[in-house]
């Protein structure tokens, strides 16, 4: 019998958080420099439809393709890490930190999350 | 004498909150953003981990449509409000999914207010119909103001 895929919401969102941040640092790269899709298009060697799509939340482009569009505008994009908020939780309890109960207690801000109900 | 009293969107559910605005919506908006956010299929995870970082982006940065491109939030097309004045309906997108609603000042702050969701959307255009009840709602709040001509 064929096991169904267990799907982690952590993943999902590191994957998704990811592509929109290339989403956003590409639009906001064609308002800063005043550059039209077609144009970019171009300059990058790709269609327009393809280019809208890269935009869409369906989207999942390869590093290659965002190499490119980064070159395009002039620009290079660099990888860089940074800890997850909900990993830290999980190291071990410092000595004679203030305020740890609290992240224990998973009174931690969670990455993207805001307000709510 | 006073008309009855409008709808305030200060009633509207309070989704998202930052230092250049606010996200609300009504109850019918809020019970399908809720079918969202707790959906454990793939396709609802993703729909939430996008729309939370449109709502991030526009609550947090003045120039949100820097950001924000038209498959994220678009401005749809402006309604009649029936008193000489027109509805701007603005959409937050994701993955086949819409937000129908406007952008008007709630409580001294830059909001997004959410009145109708097309949750089911099969085409790439807006639901013409559902846009213009969404319209209608948003019109008859108190806070509402048409959109300059």
């Amino acid at each position: 019998m064929r096991q169904e895929k267990k799907i982690d919401p952590a993943v999902i969102a590191a994957e998704e958080n990811l592509l929109i941040d290339f989403q956003f640092l590409l639009q906001e790269l064609i308002s800063s420099k005043n550059v039209s899709r077609t144009e970019l298009a171009e300059l990058a060697g790709l269609s327009k439809a393809r280019l809208s799509q890269i935009f869409s939340a369906e989207a999942n482009p390869t590093v290659k393709t965002m190499a490119r569009l980064a070159h395009a505008m002039g620009e290079r994009i660099d990888i860089s890490r940074k800890k997850e908020e909900k990993l830290e939780a999980r190291q071990p309890r410092p000595r004679h930190s203030f305020g740890w109960d609290d992240v224990a207690n998973d009174n931690v801000t969670i990455l993207y999350g805001n307000v709510a109900a | 004498m006073t008309g009855p009293q409008k709808a305030s969107a200060a009633s509207y559910r309070l989704v998202w909150k930052g230092p250049s605005g606010t996200v609300r919506l009504s109850e019918s908006a809020y019970a399908a953003y809720d079918q969202v956010i707790q959906g454990t299929d793939e396709i609802s995870m993703k729909r939430k981990a996008h729309l939370e970082r449109y709502f991030r982006e526009f609550c947090e940065n003045v120039h949100f449509y820097q950001r924000l491109s038209d498959e994220k939030f678009k401005k749809e097309q402006n309604f009649p409000d029936g008193k000489g004045g027109k509805v701007a309906i603005w959409a937050f997108k994701s993955w086949q999914w819409r937000l129908y609603g406007t952008i008007m000042h709630v409580a001294a702050s830059r909001c997004f207010v959410g009145t109708a969701v097309d949750a089911a959307k099969k085409r790439n255009k807006a639901d013409r119909k559902l846009m213009k009840a969404a319209a209608d709602e948003l019109a008859a709040l108190a806070e509402y103001k048409p959109e300059p001509a």
